[in-house]
C-alpha cells in the first residue's frame, strides 16, 4: 500500500478539490453549443446553373481572394521591371487563414452531411470549372480535367505529359478559385527566376542533359541491386580496383554472386543477408540522361522504403525475373485469407502507378538459366502486359527488354552472347532510359520540398535531403518547415554532391538549415515557401481504388498512410461514397464496405496531422496509398481536405 | 480487483466494496460508474476554519458518499475521478455540495446501484477473478520508430514512444546510420529496462518489419550483460521475436494473431478479440448477407433471431442514456439465452478501438438476410 497522501499536495488540493472549479469547468460545457445553422439544405435543384453552385460552396472567402488576384498583374509588372517590391496587395498568412475560417464558419456544419449533395456539388463545380477550362485552353487541359474527374488507377491517360508542358498560368487562375491557398498567386522572386532561367538555358545548351529519376522496382531477388551495379560499372563509374575487391570480399563469406548488388547495398545488414532494405541513392549518366537511380527494396516488409524512393520517381523500371518459376512467384496474385499479399511484382507496379510514375521499362533478368528462350521472354511479356494496363500505364509508356546483371549483357552495349544476340535487336538499358521523357519542372509553384532524410545534423546547421517538388532555392531562401511551422533559411545547398546556388524543381537536393533544431524536421517534414505554407491536415478525402484484398475496407480500418515521403498510422473514419470505376459517377452513399476493385471516396483521418495538398491544387502532394498488414490496400488522390487545417504559421 | 464485501441483486439495488490492484481494474471500475450510482471512498478534502484572525484553510480526511455526475478516466495516470454531489453528514462538508473523489490503486471504494443488470454483474466477476489477469509486452520496432505496449485482459496501454531520425545509407553520412541507430536503440532499451515488470509480465514479444527486431534483440542481450541488468538476464527466455507490418499501434493484432504469440496468450480477452473481429471480417467478406455491423442492422438481425456471434464494445454500455444501456443490455442477454456467442470488446485494446470505429456494434449471423443489406437505419438509431 503506498504511503497516503503520496499524490496529494496542497496544489493539487486548490485545483481539484475546490467547488467552484468544477461547478465552472461543467457549466461552460453543459449548454449544447448554439447549432450552426439548420441541417444543410442541399442540392441547389438538380438543374440550377453550376456556377450558382459553385458560388454557392464558397462564400465570401472567393471574393476576398478575387480581389488580390486581380492586383497581381500590377505586381508582376512591377517586379518585370526588376523592382521587388510589396504592395501589401496580397493577403498575409493571418488573412488567409482568416478567410479559410470564415469559408468554413458560417457555412452549413461540415457533419452530419449527405454524401451524394456533397458529390453532386463538387460535379457541378468540376463540371463548371472544366467547362471554362474547355473553352479557354483547348483539349489538353480538358483531357487532364476530364481525367481527374473519372480517376481511377485502373484509367490510362490521367495525365498526359504534355498538359504539363502547356501554359499552366490560365490553368491556375481557374483552380484558384477552388483550391484553398491562392497557389495561382505565387510568383517566382525575380532574381530566382532569372537564375532558374539561366540554368533552363545551360541546360538546354550543348553539355546538359535532361535529369531523370528513375526507381528500381520488382520482386524480391529478382536481381533489381545485381543488376544496377553491373550497370554503374558498364557506365565507368565503379573502378576495377572496387569491383576486384568486392568480389574478393562477397566470395569470403560465400556470397560470390551477390558480388554486384553489393556495389548498391552498403550496409551490412544488407550484405549478410543479401537483400535490399533502403533505397540506395546514385546517379550516373546515360548517353541522353542524367539519372538519379533509386533502387527500392524488393522484400514486402520493406514495401514503406519503397514507397518513399517511387514517391520520387519520374519513370521506372520494373525488374522481372525470367528464370524458370522466378516470374510467376513475383506475379501471383494474394492468396485468399493468407495475410502476406501477392508478389511484389503486382504491388510495386501498383504503387508506382498510383505514386505518379507514368512510364515504365520491364526489364526480364536471368534468361541465362533458360537459355536465352525467346519463348519465355514473350510468354512473360504476354501475362503481365494486360496487368500494367490496368494498372494505368499507357501501352505507349512500356518498354520491354531483355538484360543479365551479372554478365552485363544488353546493359550498355548490345547483347555480347549469341544466343540472345540472335534474336534480340530492340533497345539496351541505356537506350532505354534515354526513351523515357524528362518531366516537367514546376517552377512557376511555390516551392515544395518533402523531405526524405535528415541526413546529418550539428553545429554547422542541419542538412536535410528531398527531391524538390516545385519552385527552386538558393542559399539565402527563407523556407518554411511544415508540420512543426518553423522557419528557416537555407544556408547551403549540394545537388549530386556538389555545392550549388540553385535548386530548381525536379533535383534532388541536399539543403542545409540554418539556425534550427534538429528535432522540427523528419521524413515526412515538408520544405515549403513561407507565404504559400503546405495545408497541415488532420481529416481528407480520397478518391481510391481499392486494390486485391482479402477482407472487405470497412469504416474505422486501422492503416497505415502513405503521401510523397510521410508515412502515419490513421484509420478511414468514413465511407463516403462507391464510385463507379469507369466513369467516376456515384453509385451509392455511404456503402456499407468496399470490396477489392471498388472505387470510392473515403474519409481518411491520419493520427497527427499530415501535410498535403488536394491533387488538383499540387500533384505531387496529394498522392495516397493504404497499407495494413503488410500489403496495399487501396491508393488514390485526396479529392478535398475538409478537416481545415490548424496552420502552425498563424 | 480485491472484492471485500458484496450484496448484489441482480435487476435490483445492491453495493460491492472492492479494491483495484492494478490499472486493468480501473478500467473495469471506470466501466461500472455510471450517472447516478453513489460511490463512497476515502478523501481528502481542503476546509477552511474560521480562527477568528482570518481563514486558515486545512486538509482533511473524509469519506464521503456522493451522487456521481460526471466520471474520468485517466489510463497513463491511472486514475479516476468521480465528480458527484455530497451525500454524507458531517461537519466539513455540506450536504449536496461538489466534491470530486479520484479512485486510485490500493484504494478501497464501495459503489451502490439501484439496479445492477447482467453486464455489471459479470463485469464485477471478471474484475475479480484473479487468473484473468496476464500481462504481455509488446514492442513493436522498425528503424527510427518504437511502440512499447503492455497488453493486459482488457488494456492496451502505450508506455513508451520512441521516434528518431536516421540518415540513409549513402555517401559521408554512412558513418551517421550507425550512430543514429545505436542512440536509438540506447533508448528503446532503457524504455524496455523502466517499464516492463517482469513479476507481472508473462513474455516480451519484440516485434516489427525487416530487422531491426533481430538486431535489437542483439543489443538487449549485449547490454543486458555489460550493465549486468539482472531482470533481463533472467527473463532472456521470455524474450519472442514475432513478425509485423509496421511498428505502429495497430499492428499488434498481427502479433496477437501470429503463432509463436498466440501460443502462449491463447487463452486470453485481447487474443479471442481479434480473432473474433477477424471472423467477424471474414464473413462480411465472403458472405456480406450474414455479416452486419451498426445498431440498427445488429437490432433488426436480432428480431429475426440470427444472431450467431454478437461483436459489441464496453464503451456502448458507458452510455449515459439509461433507456438506450438497457436496449443494449437486453440485447445481450437475449443473444446469450439463444444461444449466441458475446463478445464484450475492451475499447482500450487495438480491436475495440476498431469495432468502436465501426460503430461499436456487429454480428454474424446464422442465416443470410438478404434484405437486411438494403434497408437504411438512422446514423444513431
Amino acid at each position: 500500500m503506498p504511503p497516503k497522501n503520496k499524490y496529494y499536495d496542497d496544489d493539487d488540493l486548490e485545483d481539484y478539490e475546490d467547488d467552484d472549479y468544477w461547478d465552472e469547468e461543467y457549466e461552460e460545457e453543459a449548454p449544447p453549443p448554439p447549432k450552426p445553422s439548420p441541417k444543410p439544405k442541399p442540392a441547389p435543384k438538380p438543374a440550377a446553373a453550376p456556377a450558382a453552385a459553385a458560388a454557392k460552396k464558397l462564400p465570401q472567402a472567393a471574393q476576398i481572394k478575387q480581389q488580390p488576384y486581380q492586383l497581381v498583374p500590377e505586381a508582376a509588372a512591377a517586379a518585370a521591371a526588376g523592382v521587388q517590391r510589396f504592395g501589401f496587395d496580397q493577403p498575409s498568412p493571418d488573412d488567409m487563414v482568416l478567410a479559410a475560417q470564415q469559408k468554413k464558419g458560417p457555412g452549413p456544419a461540415p457533419r452530419p452531411y449527405n454524401p451524394l449533395q456533397h458529390q453532386q456539388q463538387r460535379q457541378q463545380q468540376e463540371a463548371a470549372q472544366q467547362a471554362a477550362q474547355q473553352a479557354q485552353q483547348g483539349p489538353a487541359d480538358a483531357a487532364l480535367a476530364g481525367g481527374m474527374q473519372g480517376l481511377s488507377v485502373g484509367e490510362p491517360a490521367a495525365e498526359p505529359g504534355a498538359a504539363q508542358a502547356a501554359p499552366q498560368q490560365q490553368q491556375q487562375q481557374q483552380r484558384g478559385s477552388t483550391s484553398r491557398r491562392p497557389l495561382t498567386e505565387y510568383r517566382p522572386e525575380p532574381e530566382l527566376a532569372a537564375e532558374c532561367e539561366r540554368a533552363a538555358a545551360e541546360e538546354a545548351g550543348a553539355g546538359g542533359k535532361p535529369r531523370l529519376h528513375l526507381v528500381v522496382l520488382g520482386h524480391v531477388d529478382a536481381g533489381k541491386s545485381t543488376l544496377m551495379g553491373r550497370m554503374l560499372y558498364e557506365l565507368g563509374l565503379i573502378s576495377e580496383k572496387t569491383v576486384h575487391k568486392t568480389q574478393r570480399e562477397a566470395q569470403a563469406t560465400g556470397k560470390g554472386s551477390f558480388a554486384w548488388a553489393w556495389m548498391l547495398d552498403e550496409r551490412p545488414e544488407e550484405r549478410a543477408r543479401g537483400v535490399t532494405v533502403d533505397v540506395a541513392v546514385t546517379r550516373f549518366e546515360t548517353p541522353g540522361r542524367n539519372v538519379t537511380l533509386l533502387d527500392a527494396p524488393g522484400h514486402r516488409d520493406f514495401v514503406p522504403n519503397m514507397i518513399a524512393g517511387a514517391a520520387q520517381a519520374d519513370a521506372a523500371l520494373l525488374i522481372v525475373d525470367g528464370s524458370p518459376g522466378g516470374f510467376e512467384a513475383g506475379f501471383e496474385p494474394a492468396a485468399p485469407g493468407s495475410a502476406a499479399g501477392g508478389g511484389q511484382t503486382r504491388e510495386h507496379a501498383q504503387l508506382a502507378r498510383s505514386l505518379g510514375v507514368e512510364q515504365v521499362a520491364v526489364v526480364v533478368t536471368k534468361l541465362d538459366t533458360c537459355d536465352f528462350s525467346r519463348e519465355r521472354f514473350d510468354a512473360i511479356k504476354s501475362q503481365l502486359e494486360p496487368f500494367l494496363k490496368t494498372c494505368g500505364f499507357r501501352e505507349a509508356s512500356i518498354q520491354w527488354l531483355p538484360a543479365v546483371g551479372p554478365t552485363g549483357d544488353n546493359l550498355a552495349k548490345p547483347p555480347a552472347d549469341p544466343r540472345l544476340a540472335a534474336w534480340w535487336k530492340g533497345p539496351t538499358l541505356a537506350q532505354a532510359i534515354d526513351a523515357f521523357r524528362p518531366t516537367h519542372r514546376l517552377l512557376e509553384r511555390p516551392l515544395r520540398l518533402p523531405v526524405t532524410d535528415v541526413v546529418r545534423s550539428g553545429k554547422a546547421g542541419v542538412t536535410v535531403g528531398g527531391k524538390l517538388e516545385g519552385g527552386a532555392l538558393r542559399p539565402g531562401s527563407r523556407v518554411l518547415i511544415m508540420p512543426s511551422g518553423e522557419t528557416s533559411t537555407v544556408k547551403s545547398l549540394e545537388v549530386d554532391s556538389k555545392p550549388t546556388a540553385l535548386a530548381r524543381a525536379g533535383d534532388s537536393a541536399d539543403v542545409t538549415l540554418a539556425s534550427i533544431e534538429p528535432n522540427v524536421v523528419g521524413a515526412g517534414s515538408v520544405l515549403c515557401h513561407p507565404d504559400f505554407p503546405v495545408p497541415l491536415v488532420d481529416r481528407f478525402e480520397a478518391r481510391m481504388v481499392v486494390l486485391d484484398v482479402a477482407i472487405p475496407v470497412l469504416k474505422g480500418q486501422q492503416v497505415t498512410i502513405h503521401a510523397h515521403t510521410a508515412r502515419e498510422s490513421g484509420h478511414i473514419s468514413g465511407l463516403v461514397s462507391l464510385l463507379n470505376a469507369k466513369t467516376g459517377e456515384v453509385q451509392r452513399a455511404r456503402p456499407r464496405c468496399l470490396l477489392k476493385g471498388q472505387s470510392a471516396v473515403v474519409e481518411v483521418t491520419p493520427a497527427r496531422p499530415l501535410c498535403l495538398e488536394e491533387y488538383a491544387a499540387y500533384r505531387a502532394l496529394g498522392r495516397v496509398a493504404l497499407r495494413d498488414g503488410g500489403r496495399t490496400i487501396a491508393v488514390g488522390i485526396i479529392s478535398s481536405l475538409p478537416g481545415g487545417a490548424p496552420s502552425s504559421s498563424a | 480487483m480485491k472484492l471485500l464485501q458484496n450484496q448484489l441483486t441482480k435487476e435490483g439495488p445492491g453495493w460491492v466494496k472492492v479494491v483495484p490492484e492494478e490499472g486493468e481494474d480501473l478500467w473495469h471500475a471506470y466501466n461500472l460508474v455510471r450517472e447516478g450510482d453513489r460511490v463512497e471512498a476515502t478523501t481528502f478534502r481542503k476546509v477552511l476554519r474560521d480562527t477568528g484572525t482570518g481563514g486558515e484553510s486545512e486538509r482533511v480526511k473524509l469519506k464521503l458518499m456522493i451522487r456521481v455526475e460526471a466520471v474520468e478516466y485517466d489510463a497513463e495516470g491511472q486514475q479516476i475521478r468521480i465528480k458527484g454531489r455530497n451525500l454524507t453528514e458531517t461537519e466539513h462538508v455540506k450536504l449536496g455540495a461538489y466534491h470530486t473523489l479520484e479512485l486510485e490503486l490500493q484504494r478501497a471504494f464501495s459503489l451502490h446501484k439501484d439496479s445492477w443488470d447482467s453486464v455489471d454483474v459479470e463485469r464485477v466477476r471478471t474484475a475479480c477473478d484473479p487468473a484473468a489477469s496476464a500481462d504481455l509486452a509488446v514492442l513493436l520496432i522498425t528503424e527510427g520508430l518504437a511502440h512499447l505496449c503492455l497488453v493486459g485482459s482488457t488494456c492496451t496501454l502505450t508506455r513508451a514512444k520512441i521516434e528518431a531520425n536516421i540518415p540513409r545509407k549513402r555517401g559521408a553520412a554512412a558513418a551517421g546510420y550507425d550512430k543514429a541507430m545505436e542512440s536509438f536503440y540506447e533508448k528503446v532499451f532503457a524504455a524496455v529496462v523502466r517499464h516492463v515488470d517482469w513479476d507481472i509480465v508473462r513474455c516480451l514479444v519484440i516485434a516489427g518489419p525487416g530487422f531491426a527486431k533481430e538486431q535489437f534483440r542483439e543489443h538487449l542481450d549485449q547490454e543486458a550483460q555489460r550493465r549486468e541488468v539482472r531482470a533481463l538476464l533472467l527473463n532472456r527466455s521470455k524474450i519472442l521475436l514475432a513478425p509485423a507490418s509496421s511498428a505502429y499501434k495497430h499492428s499488434i493484432k498481427e502479433v496477437l494473431a501470429s503463432s509463436a504469440v498466440s501460443g502462449q496468450i491463447k487463452d486470453t480477452k485481447a487474443a479471442k478479440e481479434v480473432q473474433a473481429l477477424a471472423d467477424f471480417l471474414a464473413m462480411l467478406a465472403q458472405d456480406s448477407s450474414r455479416a452486419f455491423y451498426g445498431p440498427g442492422h445488429v437490432h433488426a438481425a436480432h428480431e429475426m433471431g440470427a444472431i450467431q456471434s454478437l461483436l459489441i464494445t464496453d464503451s456502448l454500455f458507458r452510455t449515459t442514456d439509461v433507456a438506450k444501456r438497457k436496449k443494449f443490455v437486453a440485447l445481450v442477454d437475449e443473444v446469450a439465452a439463444g444461444g449466441g456467442e458475446v463478445h464484450v470488446f475492451s475499447g482500450m485494446h487495438a480491436s475495440g478501438e476498431q469495432l468502436n470505429q465501426l460503430t461499436g456494434i456487429a454480428a454474424t449471423l446464422r442465416f443470410p438476410l438478404p434484405d437486411l443489406e438494403d434497408a437504411e437505419f438512422e446514423a444513431d438509431w
